[in-house]
């Protein structure tokens, strides 16, 4: 891929300013990469992270803590520099196989997760007749090691969440048609304030709250985990979590009451909505698939728990 | 599950479809999982992961794998370990607080029995601290007695009073009323304890009752029914300690009261050390008092506190003359002619009990001096003569108010002066135009440490102004 955005003044100053510094750094005689060419993939990496109008300082800043050393190795493995891929392989192999096994817990699953990453590294996927190596995205933000293994869970993830949308799809549709159309009556606990007001509440909280709320009520992530993503104390975490389940709890209420419900309402409403809870989860879930496709096999479901509702669905939908 | 109102989760689900936006590329994850991002980049990407349950997953899934800290392997009880010697540091300090509580406690406690006895008597607490403020407390005490003096029964009542059950209160009443041999004992009470108080209390002790001793003449004189009743008290409040101390009424009702006082004071004020306060010591007289009335308040007086280092003197119905190095509980006799080897006196240890009685009975000299105090004649005089052998026999005592001086004066001529406690004695013979005291001495007055006199068996008064050294001889 390549840098779309024009390279700017600044960077190609703070570039030629710092290669020779970073040259010397980067280790690049070793693996045969031209001074050059370290100069076009600095200008590129700092062009594509820095923001537009940055000045030469903050290019200088941004150049400086790049892993110059990981960058060029990586660079050099994508030109295809045997002496580069030699030093990849002792050094990352083991860790790359160690890792996949690690994200994929299973011997095979790794060995085949760690192949396939394998596969695109070496280029061997070519596009528009061009053999692209995925090590050329590397860009030094991180270490190599860690880049690694992003790539390895975001390609796990992408299989497993192709795998589950495979089964999924059998599965919803079996259960999931109840949900598929619009329920024709919303649920009165699922009051329109209540919803409202925790919007807003969750919006007044900041992205790093947000996101820890998500990781441990959604993805269902230990404390611990989601300390070590954020890189603070497990303890810090669970603090966290308390104060701002009080204050979510808080702020709702508030919003209700400032949207005209009394305490005890708002209190009621808050706490009465379990069950709801899960209709609604289910239903945003269903979202996700088309909902026409079900609409034909909702006849032969078995009338569960939602036996009433789902005759008044009936209606509606005949009707 | 934590207690997050379930409707949060729901709407946290909710805006799942953040798929419009680009996910951020594997670098930045890699940046945001190494903490290698900041300010917009990582507000970004936080932003990005709030929404995008997959880049969580990344993101969780890329953390390197966590390095197993070695767990130290547990080792047998470490009394070592910060938590023990934290414990262990707790423990020694409440340990070391509770000890130096119970020593200040067994330390204060006669201090603080001292001191009700100083509060008692305002005047002499002061004087503990220093020999100045000593002087100045005593000439307020000397008004004061004198107001006494002219309400002599509000003073019996007070004494009467006074002499209650408490070992300090009694001793302060008999103090306030007796003068002299109260308050030279309570001082010596109060001296002993406390170490480094020893010796200025009593010294300025034994000046504070000079003043007051006109008092029981006085009350005597003016109010003969009250005397002896005040007296009665005196005696039976008296312990064997009064003994020399209390001879004090006797001087100073022979010498012209208060100006006595103010030389008195003055010396002291200068820090003179040889108090000028010397008492002469008469014969016993024989009076009727039981020794149990007698040993009363000493059972009081005998408390550990009361051991004093303070040498206490008298003489023993024998004509020896005896020091008591511990408050009173055992006499030795002293021999004085060590120098001239006149005689050679073995040391014996007295019974308490013995010296006890001894002491009671020279202690009923002062009622009976006091009675008779005004005129200023020996009570002594009353002694028993026969008691003169061929050895030497003392009869007569001066003990300065620190009882470092000692005049003691007997049989024949024998004139003894110490200035050391009684460690060294020098033999005195006063001698004045040729003639040499010869007679037996029955009585030793000393007002000063310069002035005094000394009364033989016949009646010869011989009178000294410096210290010893020359004499008068007054028929």
């Amino acid at each position: 891929m390549r840098a779309t955005k024009p390279i700017s003044a600044s960077v190609q100053s703070a570039v030629a300013d710092l290669l020779a510094e970073l040259h010397a750094k980067s280790g690049c005689e070793k693996i045969g990469l031209a001074r050059e060419s370290l100069a076009a993939i600095l200008c590129e990496v700092a062009t594509k992270y820095l923001p537009a109008g940055n000045t030469e300082a903050g290019a200088r800043t941004f150049l400086l803590t790049l892993r110059i050393e990981e960058l060029a190795l990586a660079r050099a493995c994508a030109a295809g520099s045997n002496s580069a891929w030699e030093l990849f392989l002792t050094r990352y192999r083991e860790k790359l196989y160690q890792s996949a096994l690690r994200i994929a817990r299973e011997d095979s699953a790794a060995r085949d997760l760690a192949d396939s990453l394998y596969a695109e590294l070496y280029g061997t996927t070519t596009r528009d007749g061009e053999r692209t190596c995925k090590l050329a995205s590397f860009t030094g933000r991180g270490s190599l090691e860690g880049w690694l293994r992003t790539v390895l869970a975001q390609e796990f993830v992408n299989r497993y969440r192709r795998t589950k949308r495979l089964v999924s799809l059998d599965e919803e549709s079996e259960d999931g048609a109840q949900f598929a159309a619009p329920d024709p009556e919303p649920l009165p606990t699922a009051d329109s304030r209540l919803e409202s007001a925790t919007d807003a509440a969750l919006a007044a909280l900041c992205s790093e709250d947000r996101m820890v709320l998500a990781a441990y009520y959604l993805d269902g992530r230990t404390l611990a985990e989601i300390a070590r993503m954020l890189g603070v104390h497990e303890s810090t975490i669970s603090r966290k979590m308390d104060k701002l389940a009080k204050s979510l709890r808080k702020k709702i209420l508030a919003g209700m009451m400032q949207q005209g419900m009394a305490r005890r309402q708002a209190e009621e409403a808050l706490e009465v909505d379990v069950r709801d809870l899960k209709v609604d989860l289910r239903r945003s879930l269903a979202q996700e698939s088309p909902a026409a496709t079900f609409l034909e096999k909702k006849d032969e479901l078995p009338f569960q728990e939602g036996g009433v509702k789902r005759q008044k669905l009936e209606t509606g939908n005949t009707s | 599950m934590r207690n997050l109102p379930k409707i949060v989760q729901a709407r946290l689900q909710r805006p799942t479809p953040a798929t419009a936006e680009a996910h951020p590329d594997a670098d930045l994850l890699t940046a945001f999982g190494e903490r290698s991002l900041a300010g917009r980049e990582r507000d970004q990407v936080l932003e990005h992961l709030a929404r995008c349950g997959n880049c969580r997953a990344v993101v969780a899934l890329a953390l390197p794998a966590q390095v197993e800290l070695p767990v130290p392997a547990v080792r047998g009880a470490n009394w070592f370990r910060w938590p023990v010697l934290r414990w262990a540091a707790v423990t020694a300090g409440v340990v070391l607080m509770a000890w130096i509580g119970t020593v200040q406690y067994h330390r204060q406690r006669p201090k603080q029995f001292a001191s009700s006895a100083y509060d008692a008597k305002q005047a002499i607490t002061t004087p503990a601290q220093s020999t100045q403020a000593a002087s100045q407390v005593v000439v307020p005490q000397a008004g004061m007695r004198k107001e006494a003096l002219a309400a002599p029964r509000a003073q019996t009542a007070l004494a009467e009073k006074k002499a209650a059950p408490p070992a300090g209160e009694v001793f302060h009443g008999r103090a306030y009323s007796a003068g002299a041999g109260g308050g030279a004992s309570v001082g010596g009470a109060i001296g002993r304890p406390v170490n480094g108080l020893n010796v200025e209390p009593r010294r300025d002790l034994a000046f504070a009752p000079a003043p007051q001793s006109p008092a029981p003449a006085a009350t005597a004189k003016q109010n003969p029914t009250s005397g002896p009743a005040q007296q009665t008290v005196e005696v039976s409040g008296a312990s064997q300690m009064v003994e020399v101390q209390s001879e004090g009424v006797q001087v100073t009702t022979q010498s012209a009261a208060q100006n006595q006082i103010q030389d008195q004071a003055n010396p002291n004020e200068a820090g003179e050390q040889s108090s000028a306060d010397r008492v002469g010591k008469a014969k016993p007289a024989l009076v009727q008092a039981s020794p149990g009335l007698v040993r009363a308040p000493l059972q009081g007086a005998n408390s550990s506190f009361m051991k004093s280092l303070v040498p206490r003197w008298t003489i023993s119905a024998g004509g020896a003359l005896q020091r008591s190095l511990d408050g009173g509980n055992t006499w030795l006799e002293v021999n004085v002619a060590v120098d001239d080897s006149m005689r050679v006196s073995h040391l014996r240890r007295a019974q308490t009990e013995l010296a006890t009685t001894e002491a009671g009975a020279q202690t009923r000299t002062v009622p009976k001096t006091s009675a008779e105090g005004k005129a200023g004649s020996n009570s002594a005089r009353s002694a028993d003569a026969s008691a003169a052998s061929a050895t030497m026999i003392f009869r007569a005592l001066s003990v300065s108010s620190n009882a470092a001086e000692v005049w003691a004066g007997g049989s024949r001529g024998a004139l003894y002066h110490t200035v050391d406690g009684g460690n060294r004695w020098s033999r005195v013979v006063p001698s004045a135009a040729g003639i040499v005291l010869a007679g037996d001495i029955i009585s030793i007055q000393f007002s000063d440490p310069r002035n005094g006199s000394v009364t033989t068996s016949n009646a010869e008064v011989w009178t000294t102004g410096d210290d010893g050294q020359t004499w008068h001889r007054q028929q």
